[in-house]
């Protein structure tokens, strides 16, 4: 039995919580705990739909489509999910005015179920409670570029060591 | 023996700040062996600031690179056995160095953090949303051996903000040891009132965020 209403609706704790999809995988970040958090495949359709405010009903529908999993089941899945999300403050009941955004998941068919997993770190947390995310002035200092934004450097290819002009002591 | 440092100061548009920043460099207990000092190319008279200080600090002009860009001069500028970094607009108190030399001493760490204190550029105390009095691997809270950058490399220039967690990230995969020390370090000057992202910034934190997760899983050395 789910805790939650087939009609409740929850949207992503912005600003504090910020995300990021690609290559399978979202990143969700809480500014105000240091905490980043990932997840993938029926834990990304999840999060997917509460970035769009869809109703639990209708994430629980969608599961069953997109994976081989009975209706109970997906039910529970997406309680579960949901409670986890809302445990570590990364969503909330969405605003009235909230706009659903049904994002249509591409799939060849119903794919083998695995319960949807949030993975927790912290290991970045002394960085990430100072990030200058708390501090931006449009008047001084960085991060304002003079420059253009460079293009980011490959991650695959190794940083250029850094030759000391003097010789090491 | 008191092994040597290297302090490098980056700046960027700081006038009203860099002075300050200089001023409690050279009124450290344990006082530096070099103080190189890089403004990254502003607008606002900084350079004149940094080299009214005459031959007590290596003053580098060069052109805007970005802060990691400012702080990789610094480095491959710098001669000392530890590196310490400070922004041109936060402080050390007077006993910040001789705090983290001691616990470098005493653990023979790599790499050596303290404290930071955050105070808003008025002086107040922040509010609730500004964390302070944390241990945090912030540059200008770390001392951090010279040789650890011949292996990981510098900071990398494409990113705007961050760079310092993906270095960190880099040389903790490297197995290079860390320390805490008790003691607050470093007064970092808070400017923006408000809780406020930009594009740059959440662009490049999943960037690093994605990095150190690969890193975790599989080992890889980027």
């Amino acid at each position: 039995m789910s805790v939650f209403s087939d009609v409740a609706r929850f949207e992503p704790n912005a600003p504090l919580v910020v995300s990021e999809t690609a290559e399978g995988e979202t990143i969700i970040l809480h500014h105000g705990t240091g905490t980043y958090f990932s997840t993938t495949g029926s834990g990304l359709m999840i999060w997917e739909a509460v970035g769009g405010a869809v109703n639990v009903a209708s994430i629980v529908d969608r599961m069953s489509k997109v994976y081989q999993v009975t209706p109970q089941i997906a039910q529970e899945a997406v309680s579960s999910f949901l409670q986890t999300l809302a445990d570590h403050d990364l969503i909330r009941a969405a605003s009235a005015e909230a706009i659903v955004q049904d994002i249509e998941m591409a799939s060849a068919g119903p794919m083998a179920f695995a319960e949807p997993v949030l993975e927790v770190h912290t290991d970045l947390a002394d960085f990430l409670l100072l990030d200058p995310i708390h501090d931006v002035d449009t008047a001084v200092g960085w991060p304002q570029p003079a420059a253009p934004r460079p293009k980011p450097r490959d991650p695959a290819a190794p940083l250029k060591a850094i030759q000391p002009e003097k010789p090491l002591r | 023996m008191t092994p040597s440092i290297s302090v490098i100061v980056t700046c960027y548009n700081y006038v009203n700040f860099v002075g300050a920043a200089i001023e409690s460099i050279l009124g450290q207990s344990c006082a530096p062996d070099q103080i190189i000092a890089v403004d990254d190319g502003s607008r606002d008279g900084s350079l004149s600031v940094l080299s009214s200080f005459g031959p007590r600090v290596e003053a580098i002009h060069q052109k805007n690179r970005g802060a990691a860009g400012a702080l990789n001069t610094g480095i491959a500028r710098a001669t000392s056995d530890y590196l310490a970094f400070l922004d041109g607009d936060d402080v050390w108190p007077p006993s910040s160095l001789a705090d983290r030399v001691a616990v470098a001493r005493a653990t023979g760490a790599d790499i050596v953090y303290g404290v930071v204190r955050q105070v808003m550029k008025d002086g107040e105390t922040p509010d609730a949303r500004h964390p302070t009095d944390l241990p945090a691997r912030m540059l200008g809270a770390m001392l951090i051996r010279r040789r650890c950058f011949d292996v990981t490399g510098g900071f990398d220039e494409s990113l705007r903000t961050l760079y310092s967690i993906d270095w960190n990230s880099r040389a903790e995969q490297l197995g290079f040891q860390n320390a805490i020390c008790p003691d607050i370090v470093l007064l970092r000057r808070i400017h923006g009132q408000n809780l406020t992202s930009n594009v740059d910034q959440d662009q490049d934190r999943m960037i690093v965020l994605r990095r150190a997760l690969k890193r975790k899983r599989e080992g890889v050395l980027t």
